[in-house]
Formats: C-alpha cells, structure tokens, sequence
C-alpha cells in the first residue's frame, strides 16, 4: 500500500486514516481518500483517525462504506490536482467509465449512497447517485416514474387528487 | 432510515429528505418534466414549486400545448413557483417557437433578477408579428451573479436601468449577444462603469447601435467583442485586465472586412497586464487615414494596420 510521494508530503509514505462502520468493521484507507468527505476531511485535519483509533461512522453500515471508499479511492488522484488541469482525456474517459459502472446498481444500493454521500458530503458521489436517479425520472410519465422508482400504490383518495390536477393541467402530460 | 442491512425501503425515494429530492430535481432540470412530479404522491406535489434549477428549451416542448403555448408554459410556472430562491435559470426560445410578447419578455425579467442568484440564461429569437421594435428593459435591481442574454429577435432593443437606482453589485459576468441598444436611456458603458463593480467578465458580440464604449472599470478581468460592425471609440481603463483577455475579432471564416471596420479610435489603459491585444482590422479600411490605436504601454504609437498583435 506504500504510496510514493502522495498525502501531504509525509515523507513518501501516505498518511492513513481508520473509519469505523456502524457494524464495527474497521477500514484503513488513505487519508487523501477520506479527505473527498468534508465532514470527515475536518476530523483528519484536526489529526483524528490515526494510529489505533479511528473514526467511528454510525450511520454508515460496512456494505456501503467499501462502496463509498471505492469511490473515494478511485477519484482520490484527480481531486488532489484540484479539478486536475493536468488530466489526460484518457484519465477523464477512465474516470467516467467507472462512475458510469458504479452507479449501475440496485437502487437499494443507490439509496444507502446518496445518504452516505449526504451524510459525509461527498459531493461528487451525490451528484453521481442524483444525476443516476435524474435520468430515472427524465423525458418519462409519471405512471413510468412510479413503477421505476417502487412508489407504492396510491390510495383512493390520492388517486382523484392526480387525476384532478391531470385533468386541469393535461397539457403538461401529453 | 437506515435499517442497518444497507438495502432500503421499497418506496426508497420517499425515504429521502427534502434536500436530497432537490439536488435530483436539479439534474432533472427540465422544467416541464419537474413539473410533473406534482402527481407521483402527495409528497411530490409542491415539492417542484420549489425547484433550483429550471430549464425551458423550447425545443423539448415542441408541441406545447399549454395555453399560449412556450411562452404561457413558462408564465405559469413563475407564477406557481414558491417565493423563493433559485440557482439556475433558462430560458431558450428557438426560431420555431410562438415569440413571447414584451410583457411577458420584461416579466419573465423582473422575475429572474429577483429570484435566480447564480445563472440566468435567456435567448429570445423569432419575429413579432407585427414587425415592431420591442423593447427589452434590463430591471433596475438584479441579484443574480451570471448573466446570459441573446436576443436575437428581429428588432429587439435592449434598454439598460436608469443609472441612479440600479444595483448591479452580484454581477460578475455579463454575456449580451446581439442586443440593439437603445437611443435613450443610458449607455453601456455608461451602465457597467457606475453600476456593475463586481463586474469581472464582459463579452458582447454582435451588438448592434453600440457606437462607442467607453468603460472604466476596477474589476473587470476579461472583455471580449465580437462582430462590432457600428463600434466607433473603444475606450477602456481596466487595470486588472488579464492576459489574453481582451478580442476585439471575427471567428474565422467571417470575411475580416466587416469586422470593426470603422474604428475611429482604441484607447485601451490597462497597465502591465495585458499582454496581448488582438484586433482583426481590415486592411483596406475606407477609413484609415484617422484609425489610430492608443494603448498606454504602447506610448501612442501604433496605428492599426492589417492586423496587430501586440506582445
């Protein structure tokens, strides 16, 4: 896991950080990773998460947080260059087909994501997820919207209250 | 909300919160395809009167059939729209569409400086019926911070606020691509120099009636001209004009000649650094006998020729 010349500038080797899952499984990662979270980028500054501590994160189960730290550590480099100017587009194509493949997934998993990216402002990731479930919801009615996102049937009394207002604004459903 | 297994609800979307629903309304962006999110449930009535972004594009609402077709369409959503705050904006009006009258134009206006403080967007093309003028009026307060305003409409004259009560301080980047400016009311330059301070970046191209500029201005960073067939004087005292910043130019292709083609004078100020002035004159000016460029580090001594570029 040796590093050359990445973190900040620890002498060659890249500082590590410990998260804690909500189910106790314990996740060694780079604090450059890490750092992607806000929230977790002010405890790392403030030098929390070394040695044999860790940071605990309740509301984020293992399952999620590998899959988050996936993310973080693949878009770790291009976030260290600050929105990196010196990119290939081969490192840009890269990057895309990954998030692309990342976010092809169950839509629980999507769930659990966008409120662990919420949650650890991870804005990258949220907007990753928001953008995956925006094209969910694009150029379709709202009988397609429901069936895709799982909403659950509407109650009678619902039911009349859509079909009113489609009535009234059919213009906006053709 | 998380029932520790890391699969959620079946009816996950619902599960989210409010914050969460409007960062995906705002990839959703289309305004119309917002809109009809009233009727998933009862959550989602008025969750989009309060979207962020709104984006209406003519050419996605093709066959609107709202009542007064595309332009109706975006009347009522402003006018359904919660009193709040947005980022985002965009109106864009294609060649096809039923032209907006200009009520409805200086509404949509008013509306837009009031309530979008990051990107206003709008082009305005087709013909009025008519063939009138019609006169586009910048409002006199704006809080929005980039500002982008095509208004290719046949005979649409741009008129800027009354110098005494506008407050341009947001704005930090304004593009106007083919306004006419009005005789009356104040100049741009005029407008930009007393009430757009924060103005870091201004790009006009094609404009029409703009017979001189003459802009002083502390924050202005990156200017740009285009296609200024009428531009007379050009006179700037920027002094944080950046490197590369300043065009006065035809994009390739558009034959040279019709480009500034009767620049009377240049007088650029702009310190240490500007580094590189590029100006497309024609070569055979009708009026080259009296084109002279003056540029403080130049010391007065160049006239414009073909084409000079100034390192």
């Amino acid at each position: 896991m040796a590093a050359p010349e990445s973190g900040d500038g620890n002498n060659g080797a890249a500082r590590m950080v410990t998260l804690i899952s909500s189910d106790n499984t314990r996740f060694e990662v780079e604090a450059a990773a890490a750092s992607l979270s806000q929230t977790l980028q002010l405890t790392i500054l403030d030098g929390g998460g070394g040695g044999g501590d860790g940071i605990p994160l309740p509301n984020v189960d293992s399952a999620t947080l590998s899959k988050v730290l996936e993310y973080c550590i693949k878009h770790a480099p291009a976030a260290a260059n600050g929105g990196a100017p010196n990119a290939t587009a081969v490192d840009r194509a890269e990057l895309e087909r990954f998030d692309n493949e990342f976010v092809n997934i169950d839509q629980s998993v999507l769930y659990s994501l966008i409120m662990a990216a919420h949650n650890l402002e991870i804005e990258g990731l949220q907007s990753l997820v928001a953008k995956k479930v925006a094209d969910m919801i694009k150029g379709k009615s709202p009988m397609e919207i429901r069936r895709t996102l799982g909403f659950p049937d509407p109650t009678p009394e619902e039911q009349a209250e859509m079909n009113a207002h489609m009535l009234e604004y059919g213009w906006a459903y053709e | 909300m998380d029932d520790g297994s890391g699969a959620g609800p079946r009816d996950w979307i619902s599960a989210l919160p409010d914050e969460l629903l409007h960062v995906i309304l705002s990839f959703v962006d289309d305004a119309r395809d917002i809109m009809r999110t009233a009727v998933l449930s009862r959550r989602w009535r008025h969750m989009w009167v309060h979207a962020k972004n709104l984006n209406f594009c003519s050419l996605n609402l093709k066959n609107c059939t709202a009542p007064g077709g595309f332009p109706g369409f975006v009347d009522w959503v402003l006018a359904h729209r919660a009193e709040t705050t947005m980022d985002s904006l965009v109106i864009w009006m294609t060649q096809k569409s039923r032209a907006a009258s200009p009520e409805q134009i200086d509404a949509w206006l008013r509306y837009a400086v009031r309530h979008v403080l990051k990107s206003l967007r709008v082009q305005l093309v087709g013909e009025q019926k008519d063939h009138k003028a019609v006169v586009v009026l910048l409002p006199s307060i704006c809080r929005t911070s980039y500002i982008s305003l095509s208004l290719s409409t046949n005979m649409s004259i741009l008129q800027l606020p009354a110098l005494a009560t506008a407050n341009y301080e947001a704005l930090t980047e304004l593009y106007l691509h083919s306004p006419s400016f009005s005789e009356q009311g104040p100049v741009l330059g005029d407008f930009v120099t007393s009430c757009c301070h924060s103005l870091r970046r201004l790009s006009i191209s094609a404009p029409k009636a703009l017979f001189q500029l003459v802009l002083r201005s502390e924050e202005l960073q990156q200017l740009e001209i285009y296609w200024a067939f009428d531009l007379r004087t050009l006179d700037v005292t920027a002094p944080n004009l950046r490197v590369h910043s300043m065009f006065v130019t035809a994009i390739s292709g558009f034959p040279a000649r019709h480009l500034v083609s009767s620049v009377a004078s240049l007088l650029i100020r702009c310190s240490r650094h500007l580094r590189l002035l590029r100006l497309s004159i024609p070569v055979f000016t009708p009026r080259r006998d009296i084109a002279k460029c003056f540029c403080d580090n130049l010391e007065d001594k160049w006239e414009i020729p073909g084409k000079i570029a100034l390192e």
